[in-house]
């Protein structure tokens, strides 16, 4: 029998939640930081009003919930999923009263779409905001595309503990022997390469005679939403804003690495490039991108003429492409282009979102690891069938070791995809509803729950209220791949059973 | 007679600024139906944004209407003009672009710009004094007292319970 929620589990879940909230709190001092440095009192007050809230919040939680025990996977899973549903509430207040957002429950889809690395937007006037609030914007999506928690894990958590929270925010490679190194060596890359993408990408502007401040902030903000997939810019233009593509081919490397598994970047920052070329699912990434360019390249066949020569086609259809794929949402065309694409090359883009990118990335999607092991599963039963009943068939992948494929993994990669269709065709199916065309519905949907980012312009303060909850869910639950909300609403029903 | 030649006259004239000038028109019309002003002097109004990003025989600024904002790519002659940009606390320079639509612009890989013949600035911008709304001040400061005893006496509480004799 499966043991049922006990007080204790409420506990565990709140005393965490608490201490996770003093590290949230604490990250705010960064916008307060920017804030003062560039004269914006008004904003300091937003931060300092935001940063109050998660202190007593995690106060109030840490004096009624004191230390039990260690936690279980149960409960790993329901602070992490309820720990990203309380960090959209609070993150959203500062967003709120900076005046940019309609009402309450856009800062809310802000937060939860740059959390969960989406980048779609409901920011309003964006060219005139702050730039301690356009950072805070930048800044919630390297903490989400890293994991929320990453961040209180490697302050406030023990062994155990964190192996169960990691767990919990879709990660399951352990890249080193434990969990609060492996989170350790995740943000040490990750600020490592926020060194030098910002520098590259400041590098660029300034040559074309960007005052250096400014180029410095549009080089920080663009590799923060880059490398996190996430796609959010410090303009309203987006990608467009630059005019440059030998910027955008920068992003394209940023978006690229961001896509990438940790496992990966570990392997080769300890000297072994060979993983770059024999990684399994790097294969795959790069198959499927050949392979979804293609069906754009032959939706757009016959329509070459569109485009003003060769290089903007390719420029234009590839970015979209690789935007799309890795999960990151940039974009270096309006949506109104977007949504005049032919049918076929829309759903190459649809097909590539659905992937998303790695595993173990900051990327979205149902992943190209569970796509590669469904194909060489099928590939293993048809050889099954084909060989003697009496032979054994064993199929391999390397993925930083040599694996052999059993039925576990296969059934767990499929429960998760199938999760993912079920997830987009919901989200289209309620755009439907509302009267957006199933088509256009389904690529918004893709791109909220596999975390993209990009529109057809279906996005816009302007939608149904009903509709900015649903893509706010298919986000977080797109996020955090399922179980951990599966469980959380199991929690919630057996609480108020009781 | 005489007024209806000076109406004449007037239409005569007006159309041929009108034609000189291009459409009147706002971004949003040009980014959703691109294909009808494609290569056509457009005349279009709104806010410069953002920064100067200098390229080799010109300039990029983006314009910003109500509702969108597109790309201008201007003479270097007309920097001169440009004295505010729109950012925070800063409204930009409300100007008027006269120039050529490209739907996908030949000489810049693509992109959908505006070829700027002319840049007219109609109103200067100006550096806006941060407001601070003084009820956002005092709901902070109500705040942090209030959250600052409440976390104080949790913590007396919280040590005397962990250590109730002392």
């Amino acid at each position: 029998m499966i043991p049922d929620f006990s007080k204790d589990d409420i506990t565990v879940v709140s005393h965490h939640i608490g201490k996770i909230f003093i590290a949230f709190g604490m990250v705010q001092i960064i916008p307060i930081f920017i804030g003062l440095i560039c004269g914006e009192i008004s904003a300091v007050i937003d931060f300092f009003i935001s940063i109050i809230a998660c202190f007593a919040f995690a106060s109030i939680l840490l004096y009624f919930s004191p230390y039990l025990q260690e936690i279980n996977w149960r409960q790993g899973m329901i602070i992490v999923s309820l720990s990203w549903l309380l960090a959209m509430f609070f993150s959203a207040l500062p967003l709120f009263l900076s005046g940019h957002y309609g009402c309450y429950l856009d800062a809310c889809f802000e937060s939860m779409s740059a959390y969960a690395t989406t980048g779609l937007v409901l920011v309003q006037d964006l060219d005139h905001m702050s730039y301690a609030h356009n950072i805070w914007r930048h800044l919630m999506c390297f903490l989400g595309g890293q994991g929320i928690i990453l961040v209180a894990l490697v302050f406030f958590f023990r062994g155990g503990d964190a192996l169960r929270i990691y767990v919990g925010e879709a990660r399951d490679d352990k890249i080193l022997p434990n969990s609060i190194t492996t989170a350790k060596f995740i943000w040490m890359v990750s600020l490592t390469y926020l060194v030098i993408g910002s520098l590259m990408l400041a590098t660029v502007l300034l040559f074309h005679k960007v005052s250096l401040p400014r180029a410095l902030f549009h080089g920080i903000c663009i590799f923060m939403a880059g490398w996190d997939t996430a796609g959010f810019a410090p303009q309203s233009l987006n990608i467009i804003y630059y005019h440059c593509p030998f910027f955008e081919l920068i992003t394209i490397i940023i978006i690229l690495l961001g896509a990438t598994s940790f496992g990966v970047h570990y392997a080769v920052w300890t000297g072994k490039f060979s993983e770059l070329r024999e990684d399994f699912e790097v294969k795959v990434l790069m198959s499927t991108i050949f392979f979804t360019y293609f069906i754009v390249l032959v939706g757009f066949s016959g329509q070459a003429s569109l485009f003003s020569d060769a290089f903007s086609f390719f420029r234009t259809t590839f970015y979209q492409l690789i935007s799309g794929h890795t999960g990151v949402g940039y974009n270096n065309i309006y949506s109104s282009e977007l949504a005049n694409w032919p049918e076929l090359a829309l759903f190459g883009v649809i097909v590539a979102m659905g992937i998303g990118g790695c595993t173990n990335s900051t990327a979205g999607g149902i992943k190209v690891f569970r796509i590669g092991l469904l194909y060489k599963s099928i590939k293993r039963e048809v050889r099954r069938l084909a060989y003697p009943e009496s032979s054994y068939i064993k199929e391999f992948f390397h993925h930083q070791r040599e694996i052999s494929i059993d039925d576990t993994m296969v059934k767990t990669a499929m429960i998760i995809t199938v999760c993912y269709i079920l997830l987009y065709l919901s989200g289209a199916v309620v755009a439907s509803f509302f009267g957006y065309g199933f088509f256009n519905g389904l690529f918004e949907s893709v791109s909220a729950a596999a975390n993209v980012g990009l529109s057809v312009g279906i996005t816009s303060p302007s939608m149904p209220a009903f509709l900015k909850v649903w893509y706010i869910i298919e986000m977080w639950t797109g996020r955090l791949e399922f179980f951990a909300i599966f469980i959380l609403i199991r929690f919630f029903v057996k609480t108020v059973k009781r | 007679m005489k007024k209806i030649k000076i109406i004449f006259i007037g239409l005569l004239f007006g159309r041929i600024i009108f034609l000189y000038g291009g459409d009147r028109t706002n971004v949003s019309a040009l980014i959703t139906n691109p294909t009808l002003f494609d290569g056509r002097i457009v005349q279009v109004e709104g806010e410069l944004v953002g920064d100067i990003i200098e390229g080799s025989d010109g300039f990029w600024v983006n314009l910003l209407d109500s509702e969108s904002a597109i790309g201008i790519w201007c003479p270097v002659v007309e920097k001169a003009k440009i004295r505010f940009l729109g950012r925070y606390e800063v409204q930009g320079d409300y100007v008027r672009i006269t120039g050529v639509f490209h739907r996908q612009c030949g000489q810049h890989a693509g992109d959908i710009d505006i070829h700027a013949n002319s840049v007219d600035v109609l109103q200067q911008g100006y550096e806006v004094p941060e407001e601070i709304p003084l009820e956002k001040a005092f709901f902070a400061i109500f705040l942090g007292i209030v959250s600052l005893a409440a976390i104080g006496i949790l913590q007396v509480l919280s040590r005397r319970e962990t250590h109730p004799n002392g």
